[in-house]
């Protein structure tokens, strides 16, 4: 740490003065229990360039970057930056090492202000090293470098949007002293197009000065921008490694999927959808099936001037059974605060929530007793928190929210729960040794069937998903997906919260887009064309039509 | 009105918003107390109050550190240990060279830093609920005070006698908050407040936790040995039964004063001023004459009202964005600016 460097009068870049290092990755491993998150992962990043690792949900890409972070110990492997290696035992020894990280959450302090969330890594115990001068000096330059409305460094993170959050997260990275090597683990998400792009060319900065800039990403638009290198990540282990000049969609596509054509086929079958018969529908709402025309549906959820936020217009929508609705926008652009009104889990702070019925019945969604009445299931997207009791097994978790309806003299029966589990288990292909066990010793998708199966045996009306494929295996993502198809040919609302614009643009009726907490675009299929994700993704990034 | 003022409220309810509330109900307090207890306005009556609530003013600021340093946060065994710090002097620290000032406050300041650094690493290496570990602690701490206490009264050196009911009690008490004022200048604070509000920034950010809730742990344990100094010269003996009872009562100050028991937003001044509610509470409803079989229910039953109130005019979320105080204060800073 070379103090004359840190307390001279030059400004900006801080981190521009590094020696250029390559860091060289060897067979870096690490498992958690049985799963091998990261498997003698080699690679050798050159000083001066960028690289993009790109790989699905789970291929290992933030296992790679929290190891290099210092944040989790490799149980194999080494890394050996400039010819020295490695040991990282905490975050602190790899900021000392020179290594500034974005993780994938925004990681802020919210009851402080942005210059100290800049300067969070300082170091120093009575005073801090850098003095505010300089703090305040540096966090500017580097914060208007990356934005042309920056938030001001007095300001209390909690006043800010979750944008500017994100600035201050890249910019804690980029004033960091001495960073040489730059991780930012899908860090420009929530930024918008012209912010993003700043950073980006921030970043290609730093790496023409010497540094290693590592993104990780699995949107291909953003792989295509940045990036010399392409490394591929499946399942933990390197694919490839693509120039950018080779890089294609289908190649990088193949390289990121398991056996592409097969997944490829099985998503389109599941898109195309409902060619199953739906057993699971007609066995659980025990109603005849498509009894409504589709002229009428036979229910509406309708938003009326609902506020997401006050600085916001109202929004106003009308959501109708029979079709599968997808809400998108980047995250935090009130999609999932307007679920969860839909689903009465929050009660919106101006406007109503009804639900309109086939007969001509209205109601108002006030509290969620009467959604639950109304046969409304809201299945949260934060499984391990709001969805599962993690200490009882699968049968309890399927089974205890509609215990009542198969309770005698108020006794639980065992054997009603494992009959109304079986045919549902079947269907949504569950797969456990026994239903006795705990439910975390399911994968997260086996476990996302399980939470499916417990609200479709209460026979919802309208089913309500916050992004219900998250860290969920392909497989079982397909059958998911057949699954929602089948709800919404049994005349059943479908709506759900998705991050990935594939998944809504594949499987969607109807694409709902937000941005800043408002509707930017409504947007239907026409016939058998799907809706094109260039319109959504404008729309997600403000751009309206 | 002039420019400044408003935007100096602002900066003050920034800063100090946390304990508006109890602020507040000083105030009325004071002069309730004021009017119908003008004894205490005189300077004798004052400084005989103070003696008597200094001990729960520190032990109440001695428990903030570890609150405010998040995950659960909090000290049970610091009210035990003024007990045990008036059995120690009361005992053995009482006589001859033992009995000097410069013998008795390295001591108690020292052993306070021990009971600190204990709760800090067992709570932060054994990654143990604060709550369990030090209750452990208290009950240790008042197992030693109860096999150290000579059983009566006990004798303490003159000076420390003579501390109570004079203006060096207000010295010394004045003294742990102005270090602790400038404590909050430093660099570790922030990092106290970072780590209090989230943990896992805080660590990726390459702060030292474990250090950082240590350190809180033992500046209580410190805060709370003038405490038991203090609480020494009030009741000039010792006493191993009196500290116990601090404890719970430290903990409502501390949340009456505003700093959120989930660790992360408050200070040390909110826990200050808490203190001084529940003191004068006490009083009035002495004053009033309520009966001593009462006066449990009827201070308890004021102490939740005032906790209701609190949760709800300071609530961070729910109908108004950022709670009523906050925007009001937000409103005239901005009419201040506008004008």
């Amino acid at each position: 740490m070379n103090k004359t460097a840190d307390h001279a009068g030059i400004p900006v870049p801080v981190g521009a003065d590094v020696e250029p290092l390559e860091v060289r990755i060897g067979s870096l491993s690490k498992s958690f229990g049985a799963t091998r998150a990261l498997r003698d992962f080699s690679f050798t990043f050159g000083a001066g360039s960028s690289y993009v690792l790109a790989g699905e949900n789970g291929s290992g890409k933030s296992t790679f970057v929290k190891i290099l972070a210092g944040v989790l110990p490799p149980d194999r492997g080494s890394i050996v930056i400039g010819g020295k290696p490695l040991r990282l035992f905490s975050p602190r020894s790899a900021i000392d090492a020179g290594i500034a990280t974005c993780f994938q959450e925004v990681l802020v302090e919210d009851n402080l202000s942005v210059l100290d969330n800049i300067f969070l890594s300082d170091r120093g115990w009575l005073r801090q090293r850098t003095p505010t001068a300089r703090r305040v000096e540096v966090a500017e330059a580097v914060l208007s470098s990356l934005s042309s409305n920056p938030p001001r460094v007095g300001q209390r993170v909690d006043e800010l949007g979750l944008a500017e959050r994100q600035l201050v997260v890249i910019a804690r990275a980029l004033c960091q002293q001495g960073a040489r090597v730059f991780l930012l683990d899908e860090s420009t998400a929530a930024l918008d197009q012209s912010d993003s792009e700043r950073a980006l060319a921030v970043f290609a900065e730093r790496a023409a000065a010497g540094a290693v800039v590592i993104f990780t990403s699995h949107r291909l638009e953003e792989v295509e921008r940045i990036g010399d290198q392409i490394v591929v990540l499946r399942n933990g282990q390197m694919s490839g490694i693509l120039e950018r000049a080779e890089l294609t969609e289908p190649r990088l596509l193949e390289l990121m999927s398991e056996g592409a054509d097969t997944a490829t086929a099985r998503r389109q079958a599941a898109f195309s959808g409902g060619a199953i018969a739906s057993t699971a529908v007609a066995t659980t709402s025990g109603k005849p099936v498509g009894e409504s025309s589709p002229a009428r549906p036979r229910l509406v959820l309708a938003l009326r001037a609902v506020s997401v936020d006050v600085s916001a217009p109202t929004v106003d929508l009308e959501i109708v059974s029979g079709e599968v609705t997808g809400l998108a926008g980047l995250d935090g652009h009130g999609q999932a605060t307007l679920l969860r009104y839909l689903g009465g889990v929050q009660r919106p702070l101006v406007g109503r929530v009804e639900v309109l019925r086939h007969g001509g019945s209205v109601a108002v969604l006030g509290r969620h007793r009467q959604a639950v009445a109304a046969g409304i299931v809201y299945i949260p997207r934060d499984r391990k928190t709001q969805g599962i009791f993690p200490t009882l097994s699968i049968l309890d978790n399927f089974g205890l929210p509609t215990a009542g309806h198969r309770s005698r003299f108020g006794l639980l029966g065992t054997g009603r729960t494992r009959a109304a589990f079986r045919p549902l288990a079947e269907r949504l292909a569950v797969r456990s040794p026994s239903w006795r066990a705990a439910i975390t010793s399911l994968s997260g998708g086996n476990q996302q069937k399980v939470l499916i199966a417990r609200w479709l045996a209460a026979h919802p009306e309208a089913v309500l998903l916050d992004d219900p494929t998250r860290g969920v295996d392909i497989t079982t993502k397909a059958d998911l997906y057949a699954l929602l198809r089948e709800l919404a040919l049994a005349e059943r609302a479908v709506v759900m919260v998705s991050t990935e614009l594939e998944e809504l643009v594949g499987l969607c009726d109807r694409i709902i887009v937000m941005h800043r907490f408002a509707v930017a675009a409504d947007l239907r299929r026409e016939g058998l064309a799907p809706i094109r994700r260039e319109e959504v993704l404008a729309a997600m990034f403000g751009h309206r039509r | 009105m002039t420019v400044w003022l408003p935007r100096f409220g602002w900066f003050l309810f920034r800063r100090y918003g946390y304990a508006a509330f109890a602020t507040f109900v000083f105030v009325g307090l004071l002069i309730a107390n004021a009017v119908l207890d003008p004894v205490l306005a005189t300077s004798t009556g004052f400084l005989d109050a103070f003696s008597t609530f200094a001990p729960l003013v520190l032990l109440a600021a001695a428990v903030t550190p570890s609150v405010l340093s998040g995950h659960g946060g909090i000290d049970l065994s610091l009210g035990p240990f003024a007990g045990f710090c008036t059995v120690l002097i009361g005992t053995y620290l009482n006589t001859g060279v033992l009995g000097q000032a410069y013998v008795v406050v390295p001591v108690v300041l020292g052993m306070g830093l021990v009971l600190g650094l204990v709760n800090g690493v067992i709570v932060t290496i054994g990654r143990l609920q604060p709550i369990v570990v030090t209750l452990g602690t208290y009950l240790i701490v008042t197992g030693l005070a109860d096999h150290y206490s000579p059983g009566s009264g006990g004798t303490v050196p003159g000076w420390i006698s003579a501390i109570s009911g004079s203006w060096s009690d207000v010295g010394i008490a004045g003294g742990a908050v102005v270090a602790w004022l400038a404590l909050t200048r430093t660099h570790y604070y922030r990092w106290l407040l970072a780590v209090g509000r989230d943990d896992r920034t805080a660590y990726a950010s390459g702060m030292s936790v474990a250090a950082i809730r240590t350190t809180a742990y033992v500046i209580g344990g410190m805060l709370a040995g003038v405490a038991g100094l203090l609480l020494t010269a009030l009741i000039s003996g010792s006493d191993s039964t009196v500290g116990p009872n601090y404890t719970l009562t430290s903990i409502a100050a501390v949340a009456l004063g505003g700093t959120s028991l989930a660790g992360g937003a408050g200070g040390l001044l909110g826990s200050v001023v808490g203190a001084l509610d529940i003191f004068f509470i006490e009083n009035l409803l002495t004053l009033a004459n309520v009966p001593i079989f009462s006066l449990s229910l009827a201070y308890g039953s004021i102490l939740v009202v005032a906790m209701v109130i609190n949760g709800v005019v300071g609530r961070q979320s729910g109908r108004l964005p950022h709670g009523l105080l906050r925007t009001t204060a937000q409103f005239v800073a901005d009419v201040g600016d506008a004008t």
